[in-house]
């Protein structure tokens, strides 16, 4: 009896070890388990602005379009489009697809959405997004009427949207969290349904189930979906992790299947051993000059501080992720009129790196080898890696131009405060797109704009920025905004650094997960575990 | 006993109201608000928020408004998250509590059967053996005993989860590395007092008498001794029911603790002021509790009290 028993055991451990191995074929599981770093402010896609929050909404919501592999705008919930040839006017025509009640989803869901989003009395912060649409802004400042923002329901399936000015990055805007839809019914039946994430009503490829704050939200397959035979995960578990040392420690432990952050000690050693991935972020690292400070107002100083720094040492030993020396303001990644990069078009050799023309540039300035130059504050906030980068330029502007800076270390709101009062003289900065075209770095240093922040104004950059708004034709407004960056840096209010990267845990298996440049970390729609 | 307790409640208050207004000045004196963000909003959006939170309205209205909100233990909503102010505690506080019940019950075992040991061989090995471990629990900090006992038990020998919340072997880790520092201060403070009440002479009496060593130790010893514990005793409760921002960050904890350091980074200032309060009313509380204790275990007190 005692061997019988025995036998049965090892049987029983035989047998599971079989199940075990049919891991690498079909019959896994197939459940996919993702720390996104934090637990999100709101799942309320209106009220959302973070990428942790886009990344959840935009794996249960489905706006008019979503982005695919490489970047390419896909068909969503609207099947097809027409824009007017003066671009002002778009027209979407909706396929028809169901809410995970069961209901329909019409144009008037998302007309009921959209100006729930620019509301003035539900004061979002991303309203703004929205305001490239006709009577918008109007409304949102509450100078306006909902009735004369140019959001349209012409039938139940066809949704038309006029805009106050061309603005061909409106398409890809449709896919931003902003923009996703949500179900007028349930808005108007349960006010608290952003806290409770079981009663949301979803059209995108998964559904919640829980939410356990600061642990986990587990979504499950929507059979509702439209384009449900696609999706191969049957659940997807969101971590809501935010130590990333410990999400670390749970995906070396085999708890986590992805994680888009990497401890940055452990990150070299991770590259070399092939655990890590890198991915593509259409982010720009700069920093920004104080040009109304005595010595930054001179432009002989600036130019000399941003070409003596070397980049490279500065990626290869400071950030250490495959970073891309910047010597431009726009990022890889984003497209330019015909259908090439951006980047690409124009080269990424704006300026160069030039010591000994940085050394005569800082002596005709009148500080020869630096000296008389008052010391620069550069300001940083407190994560670690601004100050490594810091420290790192501090030396080799010491070193390269005999010109002494001191770091200033600020925690992340007074840090804002300063820069926004121009209480600095240096400013590390980065700058993530809302939405995939050069307009979104152009746009931030125009005279008026909110995030120029450096008090530098040029006539011929805002008319040209003024330019490339006022029309349609993508090959003028893409020339223009090519000049407008030349300027940019010919007139040097900010130095560029490197182009962000985006390193990540991921298992060998799990496969087609959407990562892309900007906007969200991880789309799971087509992902799989193999 | 009751006069003493109403006494005490009105100071509560007073001292509640001293704490809530400085907390008050002092958030909106430090720079930056809810609303600073890496990329600025247009005027209307700022105006619209500002609006929708009521900080357009002037600092005294703000106040009295919180006051108001305050006496209805309404704590307002919370500028970050969906959720309102009272939301977060109900729903933090209770896993900070489970997981401090434990370490409190663990720091009391190892601290007190530290001390009797420490104390019972007065010199001798056993008694450097315990105040080197209490040494080093002293001045060890929590996030690197932490992350030693994860590489220990969840790498190494992979006995325990590394992290996260909803069993008892997830409590285990996070508790040791939260009881250590209490359990050595408390280890010191049993010592100390067990060695003073030694010497007394009701003690030399009880053992001419012929007493047991164990049955002295059970009436006259503990219970004298455990005094200075018990003092502190108010405060451990309250500093670690209300969680800690390290060991719940690094252990993946939903408790509280994590608020109490986020909520001043986010500058989110209803949810700053309704920790604020909570853990002053705790805190209070937890002492008014030891000084009622106080005058049930301690006649010299009582007699005090009464005076």
């Amino acid at each position: 009896m005692r061997i019988k028993r025995g036998v049965f055991l090892v049987l029983v451990v035989l047998s599971l070890m079989a199940l075990a191995g049919c891991g690498v074929n079909e019959s896994v599981s197939q459940i996919a388990r993702y720390n996104v770093c934090t637990e999100p402010e709101t799942l309320d896609s209106a009220k959302a602005t973070g990428q942790p929050e886009g990344t959840i909404l935009t794996n249960m919501y489905e706006g008019l379009v979503r982005y695919g592999e490489g970047n390419k705008i896909i068909p969503g919930i609207a099947k097809e489009w027409q824009i007017s040839p003066d671009g002002l006017v778009y027209t979407f025509k909706l396929r028809e697809s169901k809410w995970s009640n069961g209901d329909p989803l019409t144009a008037e869901d998302f007309v009921y959405s959209w100006r729930r989003v620019l509301n003035p009395d539900n004061a979002f912060d991303y309203a703004y997004q929205l305001y490239y649409i006709k009577g918008a802004e109007d409304y949102n400042s509450s100078s306006g009427k909902v009735e004369d923002v140019g959001i349209k329901a012409l039938d139940p399936l066809t949704l038309q949207v006029e805009l106050r000015a061309p603005a061909p990055q409106f398409l890809g805007l449709t896919a931003f969290m902003t923009m996703l839809p949500i179900n007028p019914k349930m808005d108007q039946q349960n006010k608290d349904w952003p806290k409770k994430i079981e009663a949301q009503i979803v059209n995108g490829p998964f559904k919640p189930v829980s939410w356990e704050h600061n642990q986990k939200i587990e979504l499950v397959r929507n059979d509702n979906y439209w384009d449900a035979t696609k999706v191969k995960l049957d659940k997807l578990d969101i971590y809501l992790i935010d130590n990333i040392e410990t999400g670390y420690n749970m995906y070396s432990s085999g708890q986590l299947d992805f994680q888009d952050e990497v401890p940055i000690q452990e990150l070299p050693q991770l590259i070399a051993s092939k655990q890590v991935k890198i991915f593509t972020d259409a982010s720009t690292y700069f920093y920004r000059f104080n040009t109304t400070s005595r010595t930054l107002s001179d432009l002989r100083v600036r130019k000399a501080l941003a070409m003596s720094i070397n980049r490279q040492d500065i990626v290869d030993k400071v950030t250490q992720a495959g970073q891309i020396p910047a010597y431009s303001m726009v990022p890889f990644g984003l497209p330019d009129y015909n259908g090439q990069d951006f980047r690409q078009t124009a080269g990424n050799q704006l300026f160069q790196q030039d010591i000994q023309q940085a050394k005569v540039l800082i002596r005709e300035a009148g500080y020869p080898e630096g000296k008389g130059l008052p010391k620069i504050r550069i300001l940083v906030n407190t994560s670690s890696s601004q100050q490594k980068v810091a420290q790192a330029i501090q030396q080799m502007w010491k070193e390269n131009l005999g010109v002494e800076a001191d770091i200033d270390v600020q925690e992340w709101t007074v840090f804002n405060d300063s820069m926004e009062n121009l209480d600095y003289d240096v400013c590390a900065s980065g700058w993530a797109p809302d939405y995939l075209d050069p307009m979104t770095f152009i746009d931030l240093f125009i005279t008026q704009g909110g995030n120029n922040l450096t008090g530098w104004s040029s006539k011929t950059y805002d008319d040209l920025v003024a330019k490339a708004n006022s029309t349609g034709d993508q090959k003028i407004r893409m020339e223009a905004m090519h000049s407008a960056e030349a300027v940019l840096i010919q007139e040097m209010p900010v130095m560029p650094i490197y182009f962000y990267t985006n390193p990540g845990l991921i298992k060998d298996s799990l496969k087609g997960v959407i990562v892309p440049p900007f906007a969200i970390y991880a789309d799971f729609k087509n992902a799989y575990i193999e | 006993m009751v006069r003493f307790i109403v006494h005490r409640s009105i100071t509560i208050i007073i001292a509640l109201w001293l704490i809530v207004t400085a907390t008050f000045i002092i958030m909106h004196t430090i720079p930056g608000g809810p609303f600073s963000r890496d990329k600025r909003v247009p005027p209307a959006v700022l105006e619209n928020l500002t609006a929708k939170y009521h900080l357009d309205d002037s600092y005294a209205r703000q106040y009295f408004d919180y006051f108001s909100g305050l006496s209805r233990l309404d704590f307002g909503p919370s500028f970050r998250y969906d959720f309102s102010v009272k939301d977060i505690i109900v729903r933090a506080f209770p896993v900070s509590a489970q997981l401090g019940a434990v370490s409190v019950v663990l720091a009391l075992i190892l601290g007190l059967g530290g001390g009797i040991i420490s104390a019972y061989s007065h010199n001798k090995w056993p008694d450097y053996l315990v105040t080197f471990i209490s040494s080093l629990f002293l001045s060890v900090p929590s996030f690197i005993l932490a992350s030693l006992l994860i590489f220990i038990f969840a790498y190494k020998l992979m006995w325990l989860p590394p992290a996260m919340w909803g069993n008892w072997q997830q409590i285990i880790m996070p508790a040791l590395a939260l009881s250590a520092l209490p359990a050595a201060y408390i280890s010191r403070l049993a010592r100390t007092s067990i060695l003073e009440i030694l010497q007394r002479e009701y003690v030399l009496t009880a053992r001419a008498k012929g007493l047991s060593r164990i049955s002295i130790f059970f009436r006259h010893i503990l219970k004298n001794s455990i005094l200075s514990v018990v003092t502190y005793l108010g405060y451990l409760i309250a500093s670690i029911f209300t969680g800690s921002f390290v060991v719940e960050n690094i252990f993946a904890i939903p408790g509280l603790g994590r608020y109490f350091v986020t909520s001043i980074l986010n500058r989110d200032y209803t949810l700053i002021l309704g920790l604020t309060v909570f853990y002053a009313v705790f805190l209070m509380a937890m002492n008014l509790l030891v000084d009622i204790f106080y005058l049930i275990i301690d006649p010299r007190i009582r007699t005090i009290g009464k005076e």
